[in-house]
């Protein structure tokens, strides 16, 4: 276990610097004008050109460049230019919106994914089944920017149900916090439902045809403790591992295009307005971080899961 | 019964076969087709019903519906609803914005945007990923080695926030890369950004199939015959890959759609004033309770063209590979996180 640790922790940090490297090839190499015009963005003045150039030193080699842009990112002094505030500042305030509706969302998918699974598996073949099939295929197919519009002109302005989001801070009203919150976890989680149920109920499937689950059957064990104790914990593991990486891709896809269309003030929507401005210093901050955490949750998710299953650290897989 | 026409067909008019016995997938391929001939007529729609092009504003014009005068755009800035033929077809789903635009003309325009990418982009990722993958299959080693763990990296990365940055960096500065020169606000920087970080999702598995193949005989008879590795990758590996190629191309356009649509909406996609139907729902989330189908219609056309693209790349699948030894995973793979937020999930079902 610790040996596979070791390598886990080491890969991960490969995958840092990679990440690492490549938003700062992105923004300071690949763009085809000088770099201190593109941080400065769209009809910057030269003046601010120049003291960004100074500021960056891009006369220096690309290695002293890599370094002051990540001794900039991590030490929280990247501005953004127009007007000049901290970058580290705004992401801190979007932290609570962001987390509020990706936790929520992971709760209601993961809920809702494995009840509608389970359901779906112990009737396979049934008319519920069927149904339920039906509407985990509806819910993978709709995208968030479909989904989003159409809850917001029935439920919000229609008949005026959910209020037209905002962020209502938790310790604030938790009641309006979740009343706010409602239609946004749900556009987040819907497509998540329906992978996750059409997930465990394959697993499930498999699963019941193992030799122990007829073992378990031929001791006299109720129905009920067969599915739930044998067949529905040994489904678990692989969905739980789906999870961790899952969460970590919705908060840094999905999650911000859901934040813009409900308006809600998280590290989303205070990316997306840094695009719709061509501001790019928060832009290079949000990627960072953002990717780290990425990359820090999928490594410990991997730890999580070679800790539940012995066969993954034991396993030709341990590189990965 | 009917081994006997079987023994005598190839197998690809066997394919062909299964497929056409998929009624759903035919259908959904009808409706592909369908929005592939509703956005190629753009032009024709444009020039002689609506008589304007997708860029063209109209703010402070007035149409005449029914023998009555109207503002495209009222003095509160309101757009014009659907006039259906009311107009003799202009103005068919209203107007855009403040600007007032035609929102026939710029969805049919924007959906030849948005298959454009999107299958542009599919097709340089899928090329690319299969020259990888046939060099990284065939040579191993260091090469195997450089090329696999690069894609490892790629994979693990959340791939829409660096996407994000890319698109919007390019937006900003335009793109340099050797030879390659895009000017900023060309449709070829996310074309660019799309095919970088989907290369991955088909190299991968393209090349486990490359190395199970080149252990094959016929592979060591052609070496024996003094084939050299161009030929033994191209002519005799590639052309075991096809079925595979296929069912990942047409996947992979679903796919890159979703992401372009993500990117335009964000703004990191196409720029204005061009539309696709990524910024048109950019554009219509602002005017969402006056005039909701401004939002919803792209909205509506990315689902049904991603949805039939998916269904018909399964039943490909289904009719290329009838054993079905990788469906699973592929297919909920790209389904999964509406393409765009896709992590890892394929390498851990």
């Amino acid at each position: 276990m610790a040996r596979f640790v070791v390598r886990r922790l080491v890969a991960m940090v490969g995958v840092l610097f990679a990440v690492s490297v490549i938003v700062f090839v992105v923004f300071m190499v690949l763009p085809k004008q000088n770099p201190a015009q593109t941080l400065a963005g769209k009809n910057a003045t030269p003046v601010l050109v120049e003291s960004i150039e100074e500021e960056w030193g891009f006369n220096d080699s690309l290695v002293v460049q890599y370094g002051t842009m990540m001794k900039k990112v991590f030490t929280g002094e990247l501005t953004s230019y127009k007007p000049r505030i901290p970058v580290d500042d705004q992401i801190k305030e979007g932290i609570p919106a962001t987390f509020s509706l990706t936790i929520g969302a992971a709760i209601i998918w993961l809920f809702f994914g494995l009840l509608l699974g389970y359901l779906s598996a112990i009737r396979a073949g049934g008319w519920l089944d069927r149904i339920l099939t039906g509407v985990s295929i509806a819910g993978v197919s709709i995208p968030v920017f479909l989904l989003a519009p159409v809850l917001l002109y029935f439920l919000t302005y229609k008949i005026e149900l959910f209020p037209n989001a905002q962020y209502v801070d938790f310790t604030e009203d938790p009641y309006e916090w979740a009343r706010h919150l409602i239609l946004p976890w749900f556009t987040l989680a819907v497509l998540s439902i329906g992978f996750y149920s059409r997930v465990l109920r394959s697993n499930m499937l498999d699963v019941m045809n193992e030799d122990y689950v007829r073992t378990a059957r031929a001791k006299g064990l109720s129905e009920r403790r067969v599915m739930i104790r044998h067949v529905l914990r040994n489904s678990l593991i692989p969905v739980i591992t789906l999870f961790g990486l899952d969460f970590g891709a919705t908060i840094a896809g999905t999650a911000i295009i859901t934040e813009v269309l409900y308006s809600l003030d998280g590290i989303g929507l205070y990316a997306a307005e840094a695009v719709r401005k061509f501001e790019l210093p928060p832009i290079m901050g949000v990627a960072l971080y953002g990717a780290f955490f990425v990359v820090f949750v999928n490594a410990l998710v991997d730890i999580a899961y070679a800790y539940l299953d012995p066969r993954v650290r034991l396993g030709e897989s341990a590189s990965e | 019964m009917s081994t006997e026409p079987s023994a005598e067909r190839g197998p690809w008019s066997l394919a062909l076969r299964r497929f056409l016995r998929n009624r759903l997938a035919v259908a959904f391929l009808g409706l592909f087709v369908l929005i592939v001939v509703f956005v190629m007529a753009a032009p024709l729609w444009a020039n002689h019903v609506a008589d304007t092009g997708p860029n063209e504003e109209h703010t402070v014009e007035q149409i005449t519906v029914d023998g009555e005068k109207k503002d495209v755009v009222s003095v509160e800035g309101k757009p014009i609803g659907p006039q259906w033929f009311g107009a003799g077809g202009k103005f068919f789903l209203g107007a855009d914005s403040r600007l007032g635009r035609d929102e026939m003309v710029r969805l049919m325009y924007g959906g030849r945007t948005s298959l454009q990418i999107g299958i542009t982009a599919a097709l340089i990722a899928t090329i690319a990923a299969v020259i990888l993958a046939l060099l990284a299959g065939y040579f191993r080693g260091w090469v195997d080695g450089l090329i696999a763990r690069t894609l490892d990296v790629i994979w693990s990365l959340p791939v829409f926030l660096i996407g994000l940055s890319l698109g919007i960096a390019l937006a900003v500065g335009g793109l340099k890369l050797g030879p390659l020169e895009i000017s900023s606000g060309s449709n070829w920087n996310p074309i660019f950004v799309i095919s970088i970080f989907t290369v991955p999702y088909i190299a991968r598995p393209i090349r486990g199939q490359v190395l199970a193949l080149s252990e094959k005989e016929f592979v060591e008879a052609a070496v024996a015959q003094g084939a050299g590795p161009v030929r033994v990758m191209f002519s005799e590996i590639l052309p075991n890959l096809a079925s595979t190629i296929i069912v990942f191309f047409t996947l992979m356009i679903a796919n890159s759609m979703l992401f372009e649509a993500g990117l335009s909406f964000l703004g990191a996609g196409v720029q204005p004033p061009n539309s696709s139907w990524g910024t048109m729902i950019t554009v219509g989330v602002e005017l969402l309770n006056i005039q909701p189908l401004l939002a919803i219609l792209p909205g509506v056309m990315i689902m049904l063209t991603v949805l039939s693209l998916n269904i018909v790349g399964d039943a490909l699948r289904d009719a290329l590979d009838p054993r079905g030894k990788a469906r699973l995973d592929a297919s909920l793979e790209f389904e999964a996180q509406g393409g765009i937020a896709t992590g890892q999930q394929g390498a851990t079902i």
